[in-house]
């Protein structure tokens, strides 16, 4: 009698026991799954990669934060691609910048194919499928229109836009190796995609036409390297403007370009350009000029020195190399992007190699005195220059007659190849809206199909976009180039690592360790 | 606090006072020299977006040692305790379980923080002898991602001794301690691969494995990204195993 009520206070103390402890375990785990998924939803990152690879530009994080409306992002990678988890950073990146605007939607096309099916039945044009980003406005690629069930604009981003790669790899064995990512470009791609997914309207480059400019080779042609590179990034719309007397800029014109024009303009023409279109109506110019048109153009010419302060000179720059004794000229100079600009601030300290030839732009002759139109301050400033003390360069100014002596062709200052030039802007910065913004290049070729480089397109669609007011899409997108590692080590510090790795730093533990053992015994 | 730290120093020579701590040590910084000259002739014969600290850390074999060595240091932790009955002294004496916890999971912890040394000692000697940078760019000991990758070793570290203990504090018999906590650490360690190798997993379950994923979180650590997330997530789990411990231990106090 007396054990049994012993033992029912004991067994009830110990249910008790038990039950507080649940009841405590269960609580810390609650904790800890709270805290956890706070800690997600509220995490800070810190990007200490030399090349900040984790880290999103000004703009960008501007472009996001100003987004009025959600947007959609279906991004088909394979979880076992070599960029899946650096775009699943970068994506969480841009979602946490956009306040929740953005709405990401993982699919893997290989083992999930019924999304991309559903998204091919609702657009049978979609060109979807791996390693892609498709950026719409809704879920469903289809809205109601007022024609009812209409495909809403959309943008995809290729693998190709947001990744360069070395070459694949080829063994002795047959075996192939995919190359290594060498350029991060995603944040450039996706953040174009995004500027071009939420645009209204498209914006309009008109390259003039009927004054001899860049002639289509093969059916390649300056408008279709602007379409092929800033199309699908920037949205940008590429279309001729046959130029006559009589022309007027159309108004859906976000930037007129002059291609390598080899035929002068008339005054009305000028007119229509300069006065109308750039200073009136707040246009943006972008000028490619070529060096062996210059006598063709005495009418553009006067007009730029006269009105704007830019005298395009009669010259070529050239650098020189000594081979076999011979000074040989090179006409393919590098020119270097200048700072102070927003037009090469992502390319400030890079350089880009001229095609064919170039001439130099003098911006310190007086000008715009007898401005009849605006009598506004001209802001010239210098987007590339030549280095003479890297590349040592020369200016040739006698091109006509025999090949001028050397000792007679160096010069060391004022070589510049490219300036912008904006009016009515005023001095203070903040007041920079609605002016009159133009970029004068003194080569003809940056986007020549079959010669334009990364960093001469980057120069012109970054110019277009500052001379149409669309200083969002010039800045702050930088790519990030990548380290590729390959150790080139002799034998014998190979020799030195191994006798460290695999002898001397085990074997001085192991005798630490006998030491030990010798004292304690003792 | 003092109680703690005579327990902790207790512990410690427990491991240090014996040859089998120092041939564990040398086992293993010879092992981590195979990976280390592994690692190096890969990058000998093949280019790679990865540096040489990179390459190690993400190593398979680099993982197995990570997964068995936890184990060994923590299986005697508590089960031997309990196999020659000197828990229950230590139970009914004026300390606290949480001060033997955490002394045995501190011991444990600097134990397995020395087995690493080696590894960064070999950045340091590689960078000295090939006159090249292990980590990309600037020397290791002025780079964040070589104090990152290791730091993530630690934390990582941390939760999984944390598991060894728990699996010891549950039975007296050492093996099967050692067996019970390698079991999970591969389970777990294996559930970062989950995600690569099912088909239909909803977004969920994939966002979960790859947040528990410890290879993920070296991965970004070593290239130079911190985040909050793992250090909260291992520190968090850390705490609740150790919790989880202090009570398998308690429920010997209140089961009779």
């Amino acid at each position: 009698m007396a054990d049994s009520d012993s033992k029912a206070p004991a067994s009830i103390k110990r249910w008790r026991i038990g039950l507080n402890v649940v009841v405590q375990v269960v609580l810390l785990m609650v904790i800890v799954g709270v805290v956890n998924m706070l800690s997600c939803q509220k995490n800070k990152q810190w990007d200490y990669t030399p090349s900040k690879r984790y880290s999103l530009g000004q703009a960008t994080e501007q472009i996001l934060k100003n987004l009025s409306d959600d947007l959609f992002l279906t991004v088909a990678f394979s979880r076992s691609s070599d960029t899946y988890h650096y775009t699943k950073r970068m994506l969480e990146l841009y979602q946490g910048a956009s306040g929740g605007r953005l709405k990401v939607r993982w699919v893997d096309p290989i083992r999930d194919p019924s999304i991309v099916a559903e998204l091919r039945d609702q657009d049978p044009q979609l060109a979807f499928d791996q390693n892609k980003i498709l950026i719409s406005k809704s879920e469903s690629l289809q809205v109601e229109g007022e024609n009812g069930l209409e495909v809403a604009p959309y943008q995809v981003v290729s693998a190709q836009d947001m990744f360069l790669r070395a070459e694949n790899l080829m063994f002795r064995d047959g075996r192939t190796k995919r190359g290594n990512v060498t350029e991060y470009r995603l944040e450039r791609a996706l953040t174009s995609g995004i500027v071009a997914a939420t645009q209204e309207r498209e914006r309009v480059a008109y390259i003039i036409t009927g004054h001899g400019e860049m002639r289509t080779v093969q059916g390649k042609s300056a408008g279709g390297t602007l379409m092929l590179e800033g199309g699908v990034r920037q949205n940008l719309q590429v279309r001729p403007l046959p130029m006559t007397d009589n022309t007027v800029i159309p108004k859906d014109a976000g930037v007129v370009m002059m291609v390598a024009p080899n035929q002068d303009f008339s005054g009305a023409e000028l007119k229509a350009i300069f006065q109308d279109y750039w200073e009136k109506r707040k246009g943006g110019l972008v000028l490619l000029l070529d060096p062996l048109s210059h006598p063709f153009l005495p009418n553009l010419r006067n007009y730029l020195q006269t009105y704007y302060g830019v005298r395009w000179e009669d010259d070529r720059v050239l650098t020189m190399k000594n081979q076999g004794g011979r000074n040989l000229k090179n006409f393919q100079v590098p020119g270097w992007f200048q700072a102070g600009s927003p037009v090469t601030e992502s390319l400030v300290g890079r350089s880009c190699t001229f095609p064919m030839i170039s001439s130099t732009l003098n911006t310190r002759v007086e000008g715009a005195a007898d401005d009849p139109i605006a009598p506004a301050a001209v802001d010239k400033k210098v987007l590339i220059a030549a280095n003479y003390a890297v590349d040592g360069y020369w200016k040739e100014k006698d091109h006509e007659g025999d090949p001028t002596p050397v000792a007679d062709l160096r010069e060391t200052q004022d070589i510049h190849l490219a300036v912008s030039v904006e009016k009515g802007a005023g001095i203070n910065q903040s007041l920079r809206l609605n002016s009159s913004r133009m970029v004068i290049v003194g080569n003809g070729n940056l986007v020549d199909p079959d010669l334009y480089t990364r960093e001469s397109i980057e120069f012109v669609l970054n110019s277009i976009n500052w001379a149409s007011d669309r200083d969002d899409m010039v800045t702050g997108i930088d790519t990030q180039q990548t380290g590729n590692y390959r150790l080139d080590i002799g034998d014998r510090p190979y020799g030195k690592l191994e006798w460290m790795a695999l002898r001397i730093l085990p074997v001085i533990v192991f005798l630490i360790g006998l030491v030990v053992a010798f004292f304690r015994r003792r | 606090m003092r109680t703690f730290f005579i327990l902790l120093n207790r512990e410690l020579k427990a491991y240090f006072q014996s040859i089998v701590a120092y041939i564990v040590i040398a086992a293993v910084a010879l092992l981590h020299g195979i990976i280390f000259l592994r690692s190096v002739k890969e990058l000998k014969t093949e280019t790679s977006s990865l540096h040489l600290n990179h390459v190690m850390l993400l190593n398979i074999p680099f993982w197995l040692i990570f997964i068995l060595i936890v184990p060994l240091i923590t299986m005697r932790l508590f089960s031997e305790e309990q196999k020659l009955g000197t828990l229950e002294p230590l139970l009914t004496a004026p300390v606290q379980t949480w001060q033997m916890v955490f002394a045995k999971y501190f011991a444990a912890l600097i134990f397995y923080a020395i087995l690493y040394l080696p590894c960064m000692f070999y950045m340091i000697y590689f960078e000295r002898v090939v006159d090249a940078s292990a980590v990309g760019g600037v020397s290791a000991l002025r780079s964040p991602s070589f104090y990152g990758g290791y730091g993530m070793i630690l934390l990582i570290g941390m939760f999984f001794v944390a598991i060894g203990c728990f699996s010891s504090a549950m039975t007296s018999n050492q093996i099967i301690a050692a067996v019970i906590s390698f079991t999970i650490l591969l389970i777990y360690f294996l559930l970062g691969y989950v995600r690569l190798l099912a088909s239909d997993l909803p977004p969920i379950t994939i966002e979960f494995l790859e947040y528990i994923s410890p290879i993920e979180h070296v991965r970004d650590a070593a290239s130079g990204l911190v985040d909050t997330r793992p250090m909260v997530y291992y520190t968090s789990f850390t705490a609740l195993t150790l919790a989880l411990t202090h009570y398998v231990l308690d429920y010997r106090k209140w089961k009779v």
